[in-house]
């Protein structure tokens, strides 16, 4: 088995780096917004609702 | 005749002495080092500054292990196991307090044959706005011990006789018809202060597995004003929520169900398939 | 240099680097759990627990950032050479903080529930069709091997029992570790948190680290490509003796890929391979210390004709044959075996020769 050569760190690296960020930057554009809501209007009389 | 085209000589990239590290750093290293390692400390302490300065409000919520709390009320274990008591200053006049086992297996409690009786329990308080929750030793022995119900009306200094009494018992139920909500669900043991923060993917795995061990779950609905509501989840027969819900949990989700005060908590009833990932 | 094997061979210079490590961890963690514990109003106080294993993770990160732009940054400049030096402990100390953080996240997220804590890792979350829900607890699992399998085989007892490439290949895998961790921190911590700030310094982490080794790897590429005009089969023309820094070598770019380090010690002219045996550092960018050829990483020596470390050790690396014709120093591209002998180039009779110890 020969050694990796300097060339195979340049290679590795080739691959990683676009798969990595088009990965990461394509799921982090895909994350959840925080669900707001309206309060039900059955419950807006007993419960005003709180400041979180 | 110069070098031959494609030689490298290092020398021009490192004309000074090298640094060897079993001897002794040259001068031009030691210089070198006396800058770049404060800037290295520098450096470190800023970024950990920033990204500590950065993390979101974890919310409101307490979980009080200084002190043992003790409460004496009605036992019930049906959808979850909570204490309700009479208390002229709660809405509705009665006062509930959720009751879920150290660790993440409330399931395993066992409650004897206290069921519906008069309890004094002992542990540690959590609360979240008004909301409370206390948290018990795994063997009822060490938390529970009946109390004559004379004793609760004492406590709360109602007139003696026990008139009032059964409609802790069985609390009155009030229906508020049907909503579509859009929330999450949340396991109310941490987010009523065991866990701060409590909500998110990084608790997701915490939250399903505090569900499937008994704790139960809520659902929490945000208003963009900064107003909500916490409603404990039960089917839409008013039962324990199965674990069909778990792979939901924390994220955000919609259902359409029914609305219950019961007691002084509300309940929104919906059955697991009627939740969906949105 | 592995003539016998020490649990840690300490030195000076490992141990202050050792205690610089430990200082500016000790500051990014104290930090983070100030200023995380005050940030919010009182009342919505973060749970201290999981504000360590924040901690832990993000000094982890932080490590593992470092530690991967000290390679490429030692080789624009041997001012880095120092930090390269004892890199090892720096991951091996990587790889005890992401224990902590996994350690402390498997304790207060996964156990004292109704499954196995290792069940729960991969259970409690199971949304693996998911891209924004995927349980990134996993991704985080996977780099925390590839951390323990390096820091378990870090010791120089490993690199010769599993030789070098094998040692090599093995430690290439910190490559694929650093970006399964930054999945874990996208489809983690990024998933949840909401400030700008997260996004920016993971993406210039990475940008970082991956531009530095495409930037050097680039470099090292057209350095190689530099002679490939020649085609040489027969005997390779590097330049003139005096070409040639005194106890300093050239670099003589082959066409297979492989690189010879040309030294001149005094009037002696001696060719070897320029991969270092230990770790494949640049020999040529050494130089001769009392006699011997000195790796610029670690410093392990070699014979300059012979290629053989002096004794006590015993590595062997292969050499080259010279001769000086016409006023030219010319290298064999064909290696010898590693410890083959070969006479130096001699530039003039007269001159002391250099002894090795």
């Amino acid at each position: 088995m020969k050694r990796p050569h300097r060339r195979m760190h340049l290679m590795v690296w080739l691959i990683i780096a676009p798969v990595t960020a088009i990965v990461a930057f394509t799921f982090w554009d895909l994350r959840p917004v925080t669900p707001y809501d309206e309060l039900p209007a059955a419950i807006q009389k007993l419960n005003p609702g709180e400041a979180d | 005749m110069p070098l031959t085209e494609g030689v490298i000589n290092p020398e021009n990239k490192n004309p000074h002495d090298m640094f060897i590290g079993w001897d002794k750093a040259p001068a031009v290293d030691r210089r070198f080092l006396l800058g770049a390692l404060p800037l290295g400390l520098i450096g470190a302490g800023g970024a950990s500054w920033l990204i500590a300065n950065e993390l979101g409000d974890p919310g409101a919520g307490a979980w009080l292990t200084n002190a043992t709390h003790t409460v004496t009320g009605f036992l019930a274990t049906h959808p979850y196991p909570m204490i309700r008591m009479p208390d002229p200053a709660a809405p509705f006049g009665v006062r509930t307090i959720l009751i879920v086992a150290q660790g993440k297996c409330t399931s395993a409690l066992n409650f004897e044959n206290l069921l519906d009786a008069p309890v004094t329990a002992s542990g540690f308080l959590i609360q979240r706005k008004g909301r409370q929750m206390l948290e018990v030793p795994p063997f009822a022995d060490e938390w529970l011990i009946p109390a004559a119900s004379e004793n609760i009306a004492d406590n709360i200094s109602l007139p003696k006789g026990g008139t009032n009494l059964p409609v802790f018992v069985t609390p009155m139920e009030e229906t508020l018809g049907t909503a579509r909500l859009v929330g999450t669900i949340m396991d109310s043991k941490c987010f009523f202060g065991v866990m701060k923060p409590a909500r998110g993917k990084t608790h997701k795995a915490c939250a399903s597995l505090c569900i499937r061990g008994g704790i139960p779950p809520s659902i929490w609905v945000r208003t963009k004003d900064g107003r909500e509501t916490v409603m404990l989840m039960t089917t839409a027969n008013g039962d324990p929520m199965p674990m069909d819900i778990l792979p939901l949990v924390a994220d955000p989700v919609e259902a359409e169900g029914e609305i219950l005060r019961v007691g002084d908590l509300l309940q929104f009833r919906a059955d697991a398939d009627a939740y969906k990932r949105i | 240099m592995g003539h016998e094997y020490k649990a840690i061979q300490w030195n000076k210079n490992k141990a202050v680097y050792d205690v610089y490590v430990f200082i500016a961890v000790a500051i990014f963690i104290g930090v983070f759990m100030a200023v995380g514990l005050q940030t919010h109003p009182s009342g919505h106080t973060a749970d201290p627990v999981v504000l360590l294993i924040r901690a832990l993770g993000a000094t982890a990160f932080a490590m593992l950032t470092a530690i991967l732009v000290i390679g490429p940054l030692a080789r624009l400049s041997p001012r880095f050479l120092p930090m390269l030096y004892n890199r090892r402990h720096l991951g091996v100390m990587t790889f005890l903080v992401a224990s902590a953080h996994f350690g402390l996240a498997l304790l207060w997220y996964h156990s004292s529930g109704p499954l196995n804590p290792f069940v729960s890792l991969f259970a409690s979350n199971p949304l693996y069709d998911s891209i924004p829900g995927f349980p990134f607890e996993t991704l985080g699992f996977a780099a925390f091997l590839i951390l323990f399998l390096m820091a378990a085989t870090s010791h120089d007892f490993w690199l010769n029992n599993l030789s070098a490439p094998v040692w090599k290949m093995l430690h290439m895998l910190v490559y694929p570790a650093y970006a399964l961790l930054i999945l874990h921190i996208v489809l983690g911590a990024l998933m949840m948190e909401k400030s700008m700030v997260y996004p920016i310094i993971t993406g210039a982490a990475f940008l970082i680290v991956s531009g530095l080794h495409l930037y050097t790897g680039f470099r090292e590429w057209a350095a190689d490509s530099g002679m490939k005009s020649l085609k040489t089969k027969g005997w390779i023309d590097v330049g003139a003796p005096n070409d040639i820094p005194n106890m300093r070598a050239l670099i003589a770019p082959l066409p297979k890929g492989d690189r010879v380090a040309i030294f001149r010690y005094d009037d002696k002219i001696s060719a070897v391979t320029n991969a270092c045996r230990h770790q494949n550092g640049p020999l040529g960018e050494g130089r001769v210390i009392d006699g011997c050829i000195t790796c610029p990483w670690h410093g392990w020596q070699y014979k300059p004709d012979d290629g053989i470390s002096p004794p006590p050790f015993t590595e062997k690396i292969a050499t080259y044959n010279v001769r000086i014709e016409n006023g030219r120093v010319f290298v064999d591209p064909k290696a010898n075996p590693p410890g083959t002998r070969t006479e130096p180039a001699i530039i003039s009779v007269q001159g002391r020769l250099p002894q090795c110890p």
